[in-house]
Parts: C-alpha cells; structure tokens; sequence
C-alpha cells in the first residue's frame, strides 16, 4: 500500500517528467526559427569575441519562461558576434520555481522576508516544509534528472542552432556514483558536449549541505583556444589557474554565484587576481539577485593581465550593475596573450626546485 | 608571544646620496621615526643600492675623473657626482655614461673614454640600464657595510629589521640579497631571491633555492623580495608553513609618461593576503630612473574582513612618490577570527593540488 508521502512524490515526478521532457523543450525552442550565426566559419585569433551572461535568479514558474530567459540572453551575445557565451553558477536556480512545493518556499520568502542570514536559511526553510528528515540534498537528488535535461538536451541544441560554444553555467547534479556535485558543462558549435567541471573547492554551506567537490581541472582544445571552466570558490586560489594554465588554458571561465553584499575590493579576490597570477583571459558569469535568503551579487566581465587593458586595470569589459541582468561583450587576442607571456618570461621564471622542495607534501598541513 | 604587533613599511625616495654613510644616515633617521611610533619591525624597499647611485657612478669612473677634472677645471673627486645638479659640467664614467644637467645618466658608448666629450647629455635611460652600466662594474662592499650598521640600530632601538633588496656580484652574475635582524641576535636569516623580475631573469641574476621564514618571531613571520611577490607559490608555501606576517620588499617600475596605477598595487602582494589570510608589510622604492618610474604605496594589509571598506588596508602610504613611513598595529587573534569565520585552507582541496604539483611545471620550466 502505498502511502501518502509516496503518492505525492510520485505525482510530483509524473509532473516534473512532462515540465523538464527534452522533447517538449526543444519544440519550444525550435518554434523560434534560429539562425545559425557565422560567428565560428571563420576564426581570427586575434579577435575572440566573448560574452558573459549576467543572471538573475528570480524563479519562474513555467520551464518556458526559463529557456525564453536564456534564449534571449544567447541571442543577444549572438548578436554581438560571440563566439563563447558563458552562463553562471547555479544557472538553473530560477527552475526551482517550477516545482511546487518550492515555488511556494519563493512565495513564503517574499511574504517573510525571510533573508537576513549571512549564507541563507534554506535547510530550515527545506526542513520546515518537507519534514525535520528531509535535507536539501534530497531534493537536489530528487530533482537532478530533470535539471540535468537543461544540460544534456536544451543548452547543446542552442549552441547548435546559434553556433557557437556556450558553457551551460553550473547546478547541484547527482553524479552515477550517487554523489551531489556542482558540474558545469561546455557545449561546442555542432550540439555536442565537449566536457564537464565539477567545482573543486566547495563554498562553506555547500559542504554543510553534503556536496562532494570535484578532483580536477580540465583544459579543453577548441577552435578558439583552450577554455578551462572551474566555479566560484575554484578562483579564490592561485592552484586552479596555476594548473588550467599549465595545462594550456588560454581563456579561463568562471561561473559564479556568490552569496555577499558586493563590494569592489571583495570582489578582486577572484578571477581578477587569478589572470594577474597566471596570464591568460578571464571570464565571470555572476548569478544575481535573491534565493530563498540569499543575496546573490556580481559584476560579470572578461579581466586580463593588466598590461593587456586599455587601462591598465586588468578589465577588459564589465557589466555596470552587480544586480540586474546584462550581457558583457570582450574581444581578447590569443597571440597578444602569448607574446606577453613570452615578454615576460612567466614560464622561465618558476623556481622549479623550490616547488620541488616544498609540494606536494606541504598541502598536508592543509587537511 | 604577543598578540599585537606594530609594523612599519617604508616608503623610500632614491636621492641622490654620494657616500654610504649618507644612505645610512638617513636610514637612522627613519628607523628612529619608525622607533618613536613604537614600531616591532621596520620593512625596506627592494632595490636599495639605487640609493647609491651618484656614488657608485663616482666609484666606477674613479680613473677618468682626473681627465675630466682637468678638462672642465673642476675637481669632482671633492665635489662628487651628483645627480640632479644644475651644472653644464658633464660627468663621464668608465663605460662612457655621463650625467646631464637633469641629474640623470645616460649610456653613450660614442663617449671618449677618457671623458674629453662635453657636448653631449648623459641619462640612466631606465633601471636596466643602471644595472648594467653601474653596478655590473662594482664591488658590493656596501652591503656589509649597511648590515653591520642594521644590526648596531636594531639593538640600539630595540626593532626587528627586514634589510629590503641589496645587489650583490658573485662570479660575475647579480643577486639579490635580503636579510632579516633580531635586535637581540643579529641577522637571523638572510637569503638571495627566490623568484626573479622579468629584467633580472634577462640580467642572469641567481636565483635563490630557499624560502626565508622563522616560525618564532614576530607570531611567525615570512620575507618576500621582489618578483617572489609575483609568484603566489611562495605566499602559499609561506602560509602552509604557518606563517601569519608577510615582510615584503617591493619595487614597481612603470614608464615616467604614465600616472600611477593603483591596480598595479592590488597585483601585488595584496593578491596573497587575501588567498592565505595573513598579515602583509610592503614597502616600496620610489622615484624617478630616466624612462623608468618607481612608485608604490608602502602598506600594512590583512584580510578584506578586516577593516570596514573591505579593503583590507590598514594602513597605507597617503602618495605612491614621496617618501613616508607607515605603521600599523596587526592583532594575531582577530586574524585567527576570520580564519574561523571564512576557513579558506580548510575548503582547500590538497589531493587535487597534490596531482599536478610541482611536477607539472616541469612542462614549461
């Protein structure tokens, strides 16, 4: 006999299978009649246009809200001749307002207010609307395999019908072995999927929550450089870069979600000073904007080393708001990165036998 | 050990002193103000020698002053070579550099060398320049000369001493010496730098194979000179150690045709306290070297968390081209409070780090 929690999980996944079925998805998006832009038939090194997606995380509670959202976001980096079009961590949060009993965890966070906390309340908000037994990374479990359909199904058939390589942002994704994650995906120009992240440094409350981290960071080749995209916390420490960039990493995006009030200097800590460290471009794709007791903020853009700004400061191109949502369009040059790290020696100038001396052994102080 | 601790940054301007005692006397001087405001450690810019530079330009064209002395009716072995002088006189060295009516000097290798030439202007064109053309042809008998005069003053005003950069010539190649003193004990560490700026690397200076550090002075503090500040491996070993306090001795170089660049400042070592969460005492050079301009602003920084504007700055140096010493006061336990509240090594990931280091730079080095 079946009992009535069973029955309205059960229901609820009948739900979510017809909200999140691939096909439905795509028709909705292909009733746009797409053209496929020209932006990768011919590459210029010397002129890669990259595009940083700016998102809020408001929910929505229709899943084709969603991909309307994201659609017109693509076309308008599209439309500014981008070639890679970077989304941010926790891309999907605004589909948590598609699933009901959540959608009404959004409804009772406005009427409450309920947001003060430093990281947020949701495991006792989860907890005060599921049972003390349910923890946030059941749901994370329960609602992966329709999240993951963004990923695997919609986000590949954009990059296909624009043409143009798109990283998809990250979301809490249960992995084969029954692990939660934070994963990211890089789609190419063809609808295929080139490679995954997993977030390697986990931020305080991800770890609360029973999140595992991931354990490595993955360079791919495309056509227009080789991309590497850890998340968020991954650019609080120079080993991400260090290692993305030993590994030839040209372009180095970061989704992020970062959960503060936003403040200049706070903000510096990551990618910013990361491509200082270990040159190469940097691409940041904040979420913003507030989930259940979260203040998310942001100023999304594309940084290099500072010799390599019109400035001097490191900023290639930025949003103005740390808030609102925005597109930001940069045009990097591969051979200017490379001649400058030539000019200065960078490879040359690693002290080989001190980090001989000293790693691996010392990071086992850290653990 | 104490809990608190005062540290003082010096912001240091080149002038143009003719004789080592000059240099140190001025460093008395500031040692004695950093004393007064009851300073634990005072930190020197990298780079010290060009404090020196009229006097090794003296040294260097020692031989050929009398010629030239002859020649404009002068006698610069009494009057010295200064830069920034008002005078039609030029002064040449032995590799045919002279110095021009602006005080800088340049390298002329059209020159006579025994300095029968009056009609043309002679600069430092730039910092390499004056490497190559000054000191290469020296001998660093100045750099123990200051140390012993470090060590008197650190007894005499009770404060610990980061010495900052100083240039010495072994089997004909540059390195760069840095030393730390105890008022109590003397120099108790002292090393060559680890990591190299880009015009060192072309220079062939050594590079040093030992981090420097010691766990039991000052709550556990760490010296970084010069291009180890651009290079986070050495922050990171540092705090892995258990370092809590960064001595850094600092020079940027820009072009004299651009303003001052504050972003330049947050590339530093600015980039390593915010990723390890320890303290940092930074000091600069500044100053003008022909095409070359020296500029900073000597800080006292720790944890954006730690101060209002999450800056981060706690004290810092009001111009980037004057001289000035700054001094702040550094809490070990509040450091330890947001080591607490935002526990950044313990979210690290060693496994993932421990894969690819160091044999991954074996790629590229």
């Amino acid at each position: 006999m079946l009992d009535l929690l069973n029955i309205k999980e059960r229901a609820l996944k009948v739900y979510l299978s017809r909200k999140f079925f691939p096909g439905k998805m795509i028709r909705h998006l292909r009733r746009k009649n797409t053209k496929r832009s020209g932006n990768l038939d011919e590459i210029d090194k010397n002129s890669i246009t990259l595009a940083a997606v700016q998102m809020r995380a408001d929910s929505v509670n229709k899943v084709e809200i969603y991909l309307d959202k994201i659609y017109e976001l693509i076309k308008a980096a599209v439309e500014n001749k981008a070639q890679l079009i970077v989304f941010p961590e926790d891309s999907l949060t605004p589909l948590f307002g598609v699933i009901p009993q959540i959608k009404d965890l959004f409804e009772k966070e406005n009427r409450e207010k309920i947001s003060d906390k430093p990281f947020g309340n949701i495991e006792e908000i989860i907890s005060e609307s599921f049972g003390e037994n349910v923890k946030i990374i059941d749901i994370l479990k329960f609602i992966s395999p329709y999240f993951k359909n963004i990923f695997l199904k919609v986000f590949p058939f954009l990059s296909k019908s624009f043409g143009v390589y798109i990283i998809t942002g990250s979301a809490m994704l249960e992995t084969e072995n029954g692990k939660v994650k934070n994963i990211a995906y890089l789609c190419g120009p063809d609808g295929v999927i080139l490679g995954t992240q997993e977030k390697c440094r986990l931020f305080f409350y991800e770890d609360e929550w029973g999140i595992s981290p991931g354990d490595d960071i993955n360079v791919f080749s495309t056509k227009i450089g080789n991309i590497a995209f850890p998340i968020c916390m991954d650019a609080t420490y120079f080993e991400t870069f260090r290692i993305a960039y030993l590994k030839g990493a040209d372009i180095i995006a970061i989704p992020i979600a970062n959960p503060e009030k936003y403040n200049i200097w706070r903000a510096s800590r990551g990618i910013w000073s990361r491509v200082q460290e270990s040159p190469c471009y940097g691409i940041s794709s904040c979420l913003v904007g507030k989930f259940m007791g979260l203040t998310l903020t942001g100023k999304s853009g594309v940084f290099a080393p500072l010799k390599l700004t019109l400035n001097g400061d490191g900023i290639i191109s930025q949003t103005k708001t740390f808030d609102q949502e925005e597109v930001v369009i940069a045009k990097v040059s591969l051979p200017k990165l490379h001649k400058y790290r030539k000019e200065i020696k960078f490879n040359e100038r690693f002290n080989i036998k001190i980090y001989q001396k000293y790693f691996p052994d010392i990071y086992s102080s850290a653990e | 050990m104490k809990d608190s601790y005062k540290l003082a940054a010096v912001q240091m301007e080149i002038r143009n002193r003719k004789y080592p005692y000059a240099l140190i006397n001025d460093i008395r001087k500031i040692i004695l103000t950093a004393s007064s405001k009851k300073a634990d450690v005072i930190v020197f810019p990298d780079y010290m020698d060009l404090n020196l530079i009229p006097y090794y330009v003296k040294d260097s064209i020692s031989h050929i002053n009398y010629s030239v002395s002859k020649v404009n009716g002068l006698d610069l072995n009494t009057k010295g070579l200064v830069l920034n002088v008002n005078s039609s006189v030029p002064k040449v060295n032995k590799s045919g550099s002279n110095i021009n009516d602006s005080g800088s000097i340049i390298n002329n290798s059209d020159s006579n060398i025994n300095g029968l030439v009056s009609d043309v202007n002679y600069s430092v064109l730039s910092l390499t320049d004056a490497l190559k053309n000054i000191f290469k042809t020296n001998n660093f008998f100045v750099k123990e000369l200051i140390f012993t005069e470090l060590i008197n003053l650190a007894k005499k005003y009770k404060i610990f001493i980061c010495t900052g950069g100083w240039l010495e010539i072994k089997n004909n190649r540059f390195e760069k010496s840095v030393a730390f003193i105890s008022p109590s004990d003397g120099i108790i560490f002292e090393g060559i730098s680890t990591h190299l700026f880009p015009w060192e690397y072309d220079l062939n200076f050594f590079q040093g194979e030992n981090l420097l550090f010691n766990n039991d002075v000052l709550g556990s503090v760490g010296m970084l000179v010069g291009g180890e500040i651009y290079f986070p491996e050495v922050s990171r070993i540092l705090n892995l150690l258990g370092i809590k306090i960064l001595l850094v001795s600092n020079i940027y170089k820009s072009s004299s045709s651009k303003s001052y660049n504050d972003f330049k400042y947050r590339a530093g070592i600015w980039r390593d306290v915010q990723q390890n969460q320890v303290f940092a005492c930074e000091s600069f050079l500044v100053g003008n070297l022909g095409n070359d301009k020296l500029e900073g602003r000597a800080s006292i920084i720790g944890p954006c968390e730690m101060t209002d504007d999450g800056s981060g700055i706690i004290a810092q140096a009001s111009s980037c081209d004057k001289e000035e010493i700054v001094v702040g006061e550094v809490k070990i336990s509040e450091l330890e409070k947001i080591r607490k509240k935002y526990p950044i090594n313990k979210f690290s990931n060693p496994d993932l780090y421990k894969k690819y280091l160091p044999n991954i730079y074996e790629k590229v080095g």
